[in-house]
Protein backbone atom coordinates (compact mmCIF):
# COMPACT_ATOMS: atom_id res chain seq x y z
CA UNK A 1 0.00 0.00 0.00
CA UNK A 2 1.17 2.85 -0.98
CA UNK A 3 1.69 6.07 1.35
CA UNK A 4 -1.57 8.31 -0.40
CA UNK A 5 -3.72 5.20 -0.07
CA UNK A 6 -2.49 4.89 3.51
CA UNK A 7 -2.90 8.74 4.36
CA UNK A 8 -6.72 8.74 2.55
CA UNK A 9 -7.22 5.48 4.97
CA UNK A 10 -6.15 7.56 8.06
CA UNK A 11 -8.31 10.60 7.10
CA UNK A 12 -11.34 8.21 6.52
CA UNK A 13 -10.71 6.67 9.90
CA UNK A 14 -10.80 10.65 11.79
CA UNK A 15 -13.71 11.09 9.81
CA UNK A 16 -15.67 8.44 11.37
CA UNK A 17 -13.94 9.73 14.88
CA UNK A 18 -15.29 12.77 14.06
CA UNK A 19 -18.73 12.13 13.42
CA UNK A 20 -19.32 9.81 16.53
CA UNK A 21 -17.05 12.39 18.66
CA UNK A 22 -19.92 14.88 17.33
CA UNK A 23 -22.68 13.16 18.73
CA UNK A 24 -21.02 11.63 21.96
CA UNK A 25 -19.90 15.51 22.77
CA UNK A 26 -23.65 16.69 22.00
CA UNK A 27 -24.85 14.02 24.41
CA UNK A 28 -22.35 15.41 27.06
CA UNK A 29 -23.90 18.63 26.54
CA UNK A 30 -27.42 17.35 26.59
CA UNK A 31 -26.76 15.30 29.88
CA UNK A 32 -25.92 18.47 31.76
CA UNK A 33 -29.06 19.59 30.53
CA UNK A 34 -31.50 17.16 31.99
CA UNK A 35 -29.02 16.81 35.21
CA UNK A 36 -30.40 20.54 35.28
CA UNK A 37 -33.63 19.83 34.38
CA UNK A 38 -34.33 17.57 37.13
CA UNK A 39 -32.40 18.76 39.90
CA UNK A 40 -35.40 20.78 41.48
CA UNK A 41 -37.92 17.12 41.58
CA UNK A 42 -38.42 16.01 44.36
CA UNK A 43 -37.12 12.59 44.92
CA UNK A 44 -37.50 9.80 44.56
CA UNK A 45 -38.43 10.61 40.77
CA UNK A 46 -41.12 9.74 38.87
CA UNK A 47 -41.81 8.91 35.40
CA UNK A 48 -43.69 12.42 35.11
CA UNK A 49 -40.51 13.63 35.76
CA UNK A 50 -38.62 11.86 33.22
CA UNK A 51 -41.05 13.10 30.40
CA UNK A 52 -39.85 16.74 30.98
CA UNK A 53 -36.11 15.57 29.48
CA UNK A 54 -38.34 14.92 25.90
CA UNK A 55 -37.30 18.43 24.26
CA UNK A 56 -33.73 17.69 25.39
CA UNK A 57 -33.61 14.14 23.78
CA UNK A 58 -35.60 15.36 20.69
CA UNK A 59 -32.75 18.33 19.97
CA UNK A 60 -30.27 15.78 19.84
CA UNK A 61 -31.92 14.18 17.35
CA UNK A 62 -32.83 17.08 15.28
CA UNK A 63 -29.35 17.91 15.22
CA UNK A 64 -27.98 14.42 14.12
CA UNK A 65 -30.66 13.96 11.51
CA UNK A 66 -29.37 11.54 8.42
CA UNK A 67 -27.20 9.80 10.96
CA UNK A 68 -28.76 9.10 14.63
CA UNK A 69 -32.26 7.78 14.41
CA UNK A 70 -33.32 6.87 18.30
CA UNK A 71 -32.37 9.36 21.36
CA UNK A 72 -33.48 8.49 24.78
CA UNK A 73 -32.79 8.26 28.46
CA UNK A 74 -32.13 4.76 30.00
CA UNK A 75 -33.40 4.87 33.10
CA UNK A 76 -30.84 2.69 36.13
CA UNK A 77 -32.64 0.13 38.48
CA UNK A 78 -35.18 1.43 40.55
CA UNK A 79 -34.23 4.80 40.10
CA UNK A 80 -37.92 5.64 39.47
CA UNK A 81 -40.74 5.50 42.57
CA UNK A 82 -43.12 4.50 40.19
CA UNK A 83 -41.31 2.18 37.55
CA UNK A 84 -38.50 -0.43 38.36
CA UNK A 85 -37.08 0.46 34.87
CA UNK A 86 -37.69 2.80 32.15
CA UNK A 87 -36.83 4.21 28.83
CA UNK A 88 -37.51 7.55 27.43
CA UNK A 89 -36.95 6.52 23.71
CA UNK A 90 -37.45 8.59 20.94
CA UNK A 91 -37.27 7.76 17.35
CA UNK A 92 -36.84 9.61 13.82
CA UNK A 93 -35.98 7.93 10.46
CA UNK A 94 -36.20 9.49 7.46
CA UNK A 95 -37.81 12.89 8.42
CA UNK A 96 -40.95 11.35 10.12
CA UNK A 97 -41.49 13.52 13.62
CA UNK A 98 -40.09 11.87 16.71
CA UNK A 99 -42.68 9.15 18.39
CA UNK A 100 -41.91 7.82 21.48
CA UNK A 101 -40.91 4.17 21.50
CA UNK A 102 -42.72 1.66 23.64
CA UNK A 103 -40.24 -0.93 24.71
CA UNK A 104 -41.36 -4.35 26.41
CA UNK A 105 -40.09 -4.11 30.14
CA UNK A 106 -42.05 -6.80 31.65
CA UNK A 107 -39.86 -9.67 32.61
CA UNK A 108 -42.64 -11.83 32.15
CA UNK A 109 -42.74 -11.06 28.71
CA UNK A 110 -41.54 -13.33 26.00
CA UNK A 111 -40.40 -10.13 24.32
CA UNK A 112 -39.02 -8.64 26.84
CA UNK A 113 -36.17 -5.94 26.58
CA UNK A 114 -33.54 -6.18 29.68
CA UNK A 115 -31.46 -3.10 28.52
CA UNK A 116 -29.72 -3.02 32.18
CA UNK A 117 -27.81 -6.29 30.78
CA UNK A 118 -27.26 -4.98 27.45
CA UNK A 119 -23.78 -3.80 26.96
CA UNK A 120 -24.53 -0.04 25.67
CA UNK A 121 -26.23 0.11 28.98
CA UNK A 122 -23.76 -1.56 31.35
CA UNK A 123 -21.02 -0.36 30.14
CA UNK A 124 -21.10 3.59 30.27
CA UNK A 125 -23.41 2.68 33.41
CA UNK A 126 -20.05 0.66 35.00
CA UNK A 127 -16.85 2.03 33.56
CA UNK A 128 -18.45 5.72 33.83
CA UNK A 129 -17.04 6.42 30.31
CA UNK A 130 -18.57 7.04 27.33
CA UNK A 131 -19.12 3.99 25.03
CA UNK A 132 -19.53 3.24 21.52
CA UNK A 133 -21.31 -0.52 21.27
CA UNK A 134 -21.73 -3.08 18.26
CA UNK A 135 -22.73 -3.58 15.76
CA UNK A 136 -25.41 -5.48 17.43
CA UNK A 137 -28.70 -6.97 16.16
CA UNK A 138 -31.11 -5.26 18.53
CA UNK A 139 -33.89 -7.72 19.06
CA UNK A 140 -37.23 -5.40 21.18
CA UNK A 141 -34.94 -2.56 21.07
CA UNK A 142 -34.72 -0.98 17.54
CA UNK A 143 -35.14 -4.87 15.68
CA UNK A 144 -32.04 -3.24 13.29
CA UNK A 145 -28.16 -3.74 12.74
CA UNK A 146 -27.28 -1.43 15.33
CA UNK A 147 -24.77 1.03 17.23
CA UNK A 148 -25.16 2.17 20.12
CA UNK A 149 -23.29 5.44 21.14
CA UNK A 150 -23.90 6.01 25.13
CA UNK A 151 -22.47 8.01 28.35
CA UNK A 152 -23.91 7.48 32.03
CA UNK A 153 -25.48 10.24 33.58
CA UNK A 154 -24.74 10.06 36.92
CA UNK A 155 -26.95 11.97 39.55
CA UNK A 156 -26.67 13.12 42.87
CA UNK A 157 -29.01 10.40 44.25
CA UNK A 158 -26.21 7.66 43.85
CA UNK A 159 -28.15 6.24 40.31
CA UNK A 160 -26.50 6.04 36.81
CA UNK A 161 -28.98 6.19 33.98
CA UNK A 162 -27.40 5.87 30.56
CA UNK A 163 -28.19 8.20 27.93
CA UNK A 164 -27.59 6.95 24.74
CA UNK A 165 -28.31 7.55 20.42
CA UNK A 166 -28.68 4.87 18.09
CA UNK A 167 -27.18 4.89 14.45
CA UNK A 168 -27.80 2.36 12.25
CA UNK A 169 -25.07 0.44 10.85
CA UNK A 170 -25.88 1.75 7.07
CA UNK A 171 -25.40 4.96 8.36
CA UNK A 172 -21.38 3.95 9.26
CA UNK A 173 -21.16 2.31 6.08
CA UNK A 174 -22.15 5.64 4.24
CA UNK A 175 -19.58 7.38 6.00
CA UNK A 176 -17.19 5.08 5.12
CA UNK A 177 -17.81 4.28 1.57
CA UNK A 178 -18.41 8.19 0.71
CA UNK A 179 -14.93 8.92 2.21
CA UNK A 180 -13.13 6.27 0.45
CA UNK A 181 -14.25 6.96 -2.95
CA UNK A 182 -11.02 7.63 -4.42
CA UNK A 183 -9.05 6.10 -1.95
CA UNK A 184 -8.33 1.68 -1.58
CA UNK A 185 -10.84 -0.06 -2.59
CA UNK A 186 -10.90 -3.60 -0.27
CA UNK A 187 -10.90 -1.17 2.96
CA UNK A 188 -12.44 -2.59 6.28
CA UNK A 189 -13.96 -1.32 9.73
CA UNK A 190 -13.38 -3.63 12.27
CA UNK A 191 -15.01 -3.60 15.81
CA UNK A 192 -13.24 -5.01 19.02
CA UNK A 193 -14.09 -8.53 17.79
CA UNK A 194 -13.12 -8.48 14.82
CA UNK A 195 -16.05 -8.58 13.36
CA UNK A 196 -16.96 -6.41 10.23
CA UNK A 197 -18.48 -3.21 10.50
CA UNK A 198 -18.52 -1.57 7.04
CA UNK A 199 -15.94 -2.61 4.08
CA UNK A 200 -15.61 -0.79 0.36
CA UNK A 201 -15.48 -4.67 -0.87
CA UNK A 202 -18.10 -7.56 -1.81
CA UNK A 203 -15.44 -10.13 0.06
CA UNK A 204 -16.46 -8.88 3.87
CA UNK A 205 -19.68 -8.15 4.88
CA UNK A 206 -20.86 -6.40 7.72
CA UNK A 207 -21.74 -8.24 10.75
CA UNK A 208 -19.42 -11.13 9.80
CA UNK A 209 -16.22 -12.08 11.21
CA UNK A 210 -13.10 -11.17 8.91
CA UNK A 211 -11.44 -14.07 8.03
CA UNK A 212 -7.81 -13.57 7.19
CA UNK A 213 -7.41 -15.74 4.04
CA UNK A 214 -3.17 -16.47 4.02
CA UNK A 215 -3.77 -15.09 0.11
CA UNK A 216 -4.53 -11.62 1.47
CA UNK A 217 -2.04 -9.01 2.79
CA UNK A 218 -3.32 -6.33 5.47
CA UNK A 219 -2.09 -3.10 5.85
CA UNK A 220 -1.21 -1.39 9.29
CA UNK A 221 -4.67 -1.39 10.94
CA UNK A 222 -5.42 2.22 11.91
CA UNK A 223 -7.26 2.66 15.37
CA UNK A 224 -9.98 5.29 15.27
CA UNK A 225 -9.13 5.99 19.12
CA UNK A 226 -11.26 7.82 21.50
CA UNK A 227 -14.09 5.79 23.01
CA UNK A 228 -13.95 3.71 19.65
CA UNK A 229 -12.63 0.50 19.92
CA UNK A 230 -12.91 0.38 16.09
CA UNK A 231 -9.56 -0.19 13.41
CA UNK A 232 -9.75 0.17 10.11
CA UNK A 233 -7.16 -1.53 7.98
CA UNK A 234 -6.97 -1.98 3.95
CA UNK A 235 -6.35 -5.57 2.00
CA UNK A 236 -3.24 -5.62 0.02
CA UNK A 237 -4.88 -6.60 -3.34
CA UNK B 1 -43.36 1.55 17.75
CA UNK B 2 -44.05 -1.41 20.63
CA UNK B 3 -42.08 -3.91 20.48
CA UNK B 4 -44.87 -6.25 19.45
CA UNK B 5 -46.66 -4.24 16.80
CA UNK B 6 -43.30 -4.37 14.84
CA UNK B 7 -43.96 -8.35 14.63
CA UNK B 8 -47.30 -8.22 13.13
CA UNK B 9 -47.73 -8.94 9.61
CA UNK B 10 -50.64 -8.02 7.59
CA UNK B 11 -51.09 -9.12 4.51
CA UNK B 12 -53.16 -6.33 3.34
CA UNK B 13 -53.76 -2.62 4.17
CA UNK B 14 -57.15 -1.96 3.22
CA UNK B 15 -60.11 -4.07 1.84
CA UNK B 16 -63.37 -5.91 2.87
CA UNK B 17 -61.06 -8.49 5.19
CA UNK B 18 -58.95 -6.24 6.85
CA UNK B 19 -60.58 -5.89 9.95
CA UNK B 20 -60.39 -9.70 10.72
CA UNK B 21 -57.14 -9.91 9.22
CA UNK B 22 -56.18 -7.09 12.06
CA UNK B 23 -57.84 -9.41 14.54
CA UNK B 24 -56.16 -12.92 13.41
CA UNK B 25 -52.64 -10.87 14.14
CA UNK B 26 -53.73 -9.51 17.08
CA UNK B 27 -54.41 -13.24 18.16
CA UNK B 28 -51.78 -14.49 17.03
CA UNK B 29 -49.76 -12.04 18.91
CA UNK B 30 -51.02 -13.17 22.21
CA UNK B 31 -50.93 -16.80 21.24
CA UNK B 32 -47.44 -16.64 20.98
CA UNK B 33 -47.00 -14.30 23.82
CA UNK B 34 -45.75 -11.17 22.39
CA UNK B 35 -48.75 -9.61 24.39
CA UNK B 36 -49.36 -11.26 27.84
CA UNK B 37 -52.74 -11.76 29.41
CA UNK B 38 -53.71 -9.14 31.61
CA UNK B 39 -51.78 -6.43 29.61
CA UNK B 40 -52.76 -3.02 28.40
CA UNK B 41 -52.93 -2.25 24.28
CA UNK B 42 -51.85 0.42 23.43
CA UNK B 43 -54.44 3.48 22.77
CA UNK B 44 -56.39 3.03 19.82
CA UNK B 45 -55.25 5.74 17.81
CA UNK B 46 -51.95 5.17 18.56
CA UNK B 47 -51.93 1.27 17.77
CA UNK B 48 -53.74 1.64 14.46
CA UNK B 49 -51.00 3.92 13.41
CA UNK B 50 -48.44 1.75 14.17
CA UNK B 51 -50.19 -0.98 12.43
CA UNK B 52 -50.65 1.39 9.69
CA UNK B 53 -54.74 0.84 9.47
CA UNK B 54 -57.42 3.36 9.82
CA UNK B 55 -59.15 3.52 13.71
CA UNK B 56 -62.15 2.48 12.15
CA UNK B 57 -60.85 -1.05 10.98
CA UNK B 58 -58.88 -1.26 14.02
CA UNK B 59 -62.08 -0.61 16.07
CA UNK B 60 -63.84 -3.37 14.34
CA UNK B 61 -61.09 -5.65 14.84
CA UNK B 62 -60.96 -5.10 18.67
CA UNK B 63 -65.15 -5.77 18.16
CA UNK B 64 -64.39 -8.99 16.62
CA UNK B 65 -62.01 -10.12 19.51
CA UNK B 66 -64.10 -8.41 22.74
CA UNK B 67 -67.02 -10.84 20.79
CA UNK B 68 -64.69 -13.48 21.12
CA UNK B 69 -63.40 -12.87 24.89
CA UNK B 70 -59.61 -12.30 24.15
CA UNK B 71 -59.88 -8.84 24.89
CA UNK B 72 -62.18 -7.13 27.85
CA UNK B 73 -62.42 -3.20 27.66
CA UNK B 74 -62.41 -1.59 31.02
CA UNK B 75 -63.92 2.79 31.73
CA UNK B 76 -62.83 5.25 33.49
CA UNK B 77 -59.15 5.61 35.03
CA UNK B 78 -56.98 2.91 34.10
CA UNK B 79 -59.26 2.12 31.85
CA UNK B 80 -58.61 0.75 28.12
CA UNK B 81 -58.60 -2.76 26.14
CA UNK B 82 -56.83 -5.37 28.05
CA UNK B 83 -55.86 -9.17 27.39
CA UNK B 84 -58.58 -10.91 28.86
CA UNK B 85 -57.02 -12.53 32.36
CA UNK B 86 -58.83 -16.27 31.79
CA UNK B 87 -58.71 -17.71 35.52
CA UNK B 88 -55.60 -19.39 35.73
CA UNK B 89 -56.79 -23.04 36.44
CA UNK B 90 -58.36 -23.48 33.87
CA UNK B 91 -56.19 -21.12 31.56
CA UNK B 92 -53.90 -24.60 30.66
CA UNK B 93 -56.89 -26.08 29.46
CA UNK B 94 -58.60 -23.72 27.92
CA UNK B 95 -55.34 -22.67 25.88
CA UNK B 96 -54.89 -26.39 24.69
CA UNK B 97 -58.05 -26.82 23.75
CA UNK B 98 -58.10 -24.14 21.57
CA UNK B 99 -54.76 -26.04 20.13
CA UNK B 100 -56.01 -28.91 19.72
CA UNK B 101 -59.13 -27.96 17.43
CA UNK B 102 -57.14 -25.67 15.69
CA UNK B 103 -54.70 -28.84 15.16
CA UNK B 104 -57.37 -30.83 13.90
CA UNK B 105 -58.94 -27.83 11.76
CA UNK B 106 -55.20 -27.37 9.79
CA UNK B 107 -54.03 -30.45 7.12
CA UNK B 108 -50.76 -32.22 7.15
CA UNK B 109 -49.74 -30.78 4.58
CA UNK B 110 -50.18 -27.36 6.06
CA UNK B 111 -48.01 -28.60 8.76
CA UNK B 112 -45.51 -29.95 6.70
CA UNK B 113 -45.18 -26.62 5.32
CA UNK B 114 -44.97 -24.30 8.43
CA UNK B 115 -42.25 -27.01 9.13
CA UNK B 116 -40.58 -26.66 5.67
CA UNK B 117 -40.22 -22.82 6.31
CA UNK B 118 -39.28 -23.14 9.79
CA UNK B 119 -36.58 -25.68 9.21
CA UNK B 120 -34.98 -23.69 6.51
CA UNK B 121 -35.28 -20.50 8.05
CA UNK B 122 -34.35 -21.43 11.76
CA UNK B 123 -31.49 -23.93 9.97
CA UNK B 124 -30.23 -21.57 7.55
CA UNK B 125 -29.93 -19.21 10.76
CA UNK B 126 -28.50 -21.50 13.21
CA UNK B 127 -25.45 -22.26 10.38
CA UNK B 128 -24.77 -18.12 10.05
CA UNK B 129 -25.02 -18.08 14.00
CA UNK B 130 -22.19 -21.07 13.80
CA UNK B 131 -19.97 -19.14 11.36
CA UNK B 132 -20.56 -15.26 13.18
CA UNK B 133 -20.23 -16.38 17.26
CA UNK B 134 -18.17 -15.11 19.32
CA UNK B 135 -17.43 -16.04 23.21
CA UNK B 136 -19.96 -13.74 24.66
CA UNK B 137 -22.99 -14.64 21.88
CA UNK B 138 -22.55 -18.08 22.97
CA UNK B 139 -22.58 -17.37 26.56
CA UNK B 140 -26.13 -15.74 25.98
CA UNK B 141 -27.20 -18.90 24.13
CA UNK B 142 -26.28 -20.76 27.37
CA UNK B 143 -28.52 -18.79 29.85
CA UNK B 144 -31.07 -18.97 27.75
CA UNK B 145 -30.77 -22.64 27.22
CA UNK B 146 -30.69 -22.54 30.98
CA UNK B 147 -33.74 -20.55 31.81
CA UNK B 148 -35.70 -23.17 29.72
CA UNK B 149 -33.90 -26.20 32.22
CA UNK B 150 -35.32 -24.58 35.06
CA UNK B 151 -39.11 -23.91 33.39
CA UNK B 152 -41.32 -25.07 35.80
CA UNK B 153 -44.64 -24.81 32.99
CA UNK B 154 -45.61 -25.68 29.18
CA UNK B 155 -45.52 -22.11 29.09
CA UNK B 156 -42.69 -21.07 30.73
CA UNK B 157 -40.36 -23.41 28.35
CA UNK B 158 -42.49 -22.88 25.16
CA UNK B 159 -41.51 -19.04 25.62
CA UNK B 160 -38.15 -19.90 26.54
CA UNK B 161 -37.46 -22.30 23.29
CA UNK B 162 -38.37 -18.95 21.20
CA UNK B 163 -36.49 -17.11 23.13
CA UNK B 164 -33.62 -19.45 22.51
CA UNK B 165 -34.20 -19.34 18.85
CA UNK B 166 -34.63 -15.65 18.75
CA UNK B 167 -30.94 -15.58 19.81
CA UNK B 168 -30.21 -17.59 16.63
CA UNK B 169 -30.99 -14.14 14.35
CA UNK B 170 -29.44 -11.86 17.15
CA UNK B 171 -26.36 -13.83 16.80
CA UNK B 172 -26.04 -13.83 13.06
CA UNK B 173 -26.77 -9.94 13.26
CA UNK B 174 -30.02 -10.68 11.04
CA UNK B 175 -32.92 -8.23 11.33
CA UNK B 176 -34.79 -10.01 8.81
CA UNK B 177 -34.43 -13.35 9.73
CA UNK B 178 -34.69 -12.44 13.65
CA UNK B 179 -38.26 -11.24 12.74
CA UNK B 180 -39.21 -14.34 10.35
CA UNK B 181 -37.98 -16.35 13.41
CA UNK B 182 -40.46 -14.93 15.26
CA UNK B 183 -42.97 -15.78 13.16
CA UNK B 184 -42.47 -19.46 11.83
CA UNK B 185 -41.24 -20.66 14.94
CA UNK B 186 -43.73 -19.16 17.53
CA UNK B 187 -45.75 -20.38 15.08
CA UNK B 188 -44.82 -24.08 15.36
CA UNK B 189 -43.72 -23.45 18.80
CA UNK B 190 -46.94 -22.36 20.23
CA UNK B 191 -48.63 -25.24 18.70
CA UNK B 192 -46.40 -27.89 19.53
CA UNK B 193 -46.18 -26.82 23.65
CA UNK B 194 -49.67 -26.30 23.76
CA UNK B 195 -51.04 -29.39 22.64
CA UNK B 196 -48.52 -31.47 25.09
CA UNK B 197 -45.32 -31.88 22.78
CA UNK B 198 -43.60 -30.96 26.36
CA UNK B 199 -44.76 -34.17 27.65
CA UNK B 200 -41.90 -36.55 25.20
CA UNK B 201 -39.89 -33.61 23.40
CA UNK B 202 -39.18 -31.76 26.42
CA UNK B 203 -35.64 -33.40 26.96
CA UNK B 204 -34.89 -33.92 23.29
CA UNK B 205 -35.46 -30.44 22.86
CA UNK B 206 -33.04 -29.59 25.91
CA UNK B 207 -30.53 -32.56 24.22
CA UNK B 208 -30.98 -30.34 20.80
CA UNK B 209 -30.28 -26.89 22.85
CA UNK B 210 -26.81 -28.68 23.81
CA UNK B 211 -25.96 -30.05 20.35
CA UNK B 212 -26.76 -26.95 19.19
CA UNK B 213 -24.82 -24.46 21.77
CA UNK B 214 -21.76 -27.09 20.56
CA UNK B 215 -21.97 -26.70 17.17
CA UNK B 216 -22.17 -22.74 17.48
CA UNK B 217 -19.23 -22.42 19.75
CA UNK B 218 -17.17 -24.72 17.89
CA UNK B 219 -18.17 -22.55 14.67
CA UNK B 220 -19.72 -25.47 13.34
CA UNK B 221 -22.54 -24.21 10.64
CA UNK B 222 -23.11 -27.85 9.26
CA UNK B 223 -23.86 -29.30 12.37
CA UNK B 224 -25.72 -26.18 13.56
CA UNK B 225 -27.83 -25.99 10.62
CA UNK B 226 -28.60 -30.24 10.82
CA UNK B 227 -29.36 -30.53 14.31
CA UNK B 228 -31.94 -27.52 13.94
CA UNK B 229 -33.41 -29.43 10.94
CA UNK B 230 -33.91 -32.71 12.63
CA UNK B 231 -35.25 -30.71 16.17
CA UNK B 232 -37.68 -29.11 13.70
CA UNK B 233 -38.54 -32.58 11.87
CA UNK B 234 -39.30 -34.52 14.93
CA UNK B 235 -41.99 -31.66 16.04
CA UNK B 236 -43.27 -31.72 12.84
CA UNK B 237 -43.50 -35.56 12.91
CA UNK B 238 -45.47 -35.06 16.28
CA UNK B 239 -47.46 -32.64 14.94
CA UNK B 240 -49.08 -34.61 11.91
CA UNK B 241 -49.58 -37.96 13.96
CA UNK B 242 -51.24 -35.55 16.63
CA UNK B 243 -53.46 -34.00 13.72
CA UNK B 244 -54.27 -37.28 11.99
CA UNK B 245 -54.98 -38.80 15.30
CA UNK B 246 -57.66 -36.16 15.31
CA UNK B 247 -59.30 -36.30 12.40
CA UNK B 248 -59.40 -39.88 11.68
CA UNK B 249 -59.86 -41.60 15.56
CA UNK B 250 -61.76 -38.55 16.52
CA UNK B 251 -59.95 -38.41 20.15
CA UNK B 252 -56.16 -38.65 20.43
Amino acid sequence: MNDGDLSSLRRCADGIRARVDRVLDDLCSARADVVRMLAPARRPLHRADIAQVQPILLAVLDRHRGFVQGVGLALDDGHLDDAERWLEWWRSEDDTPARFVRHELDPEHHHYYDYVAKEWFARPRWTGRPAVTGPFLDFAGTNEHTVTLAVPVVGDDGFVDVLGADVAVEGVERLLVESLRLGPADAVLLDENDRVVASTSARWWSGTLLRRDPGTGWSEEIALGGDLRWRLTAAQC
Amino acid sequence: MSSFAAYLRLDATDGPGLPQNVARQLETAIAVGLLSRGDRLPPESELAAELGVSTGTLRQALETLRQRGVIETRRGRGGGSFVRNASAPLSGTALSETALKELRERSADSLRDLGDACAAVVGGTAYLAAQRAVHDDVERLRRLAEQFRAGETADDRRRADSRFHIELGVIAHSARLTQGIVHLHDELASLFWTVGGEAGQHPVTESAHTALIAAIAGNDADTARSVVMRDVEGRVQYLIDLHLDLVLRGEP
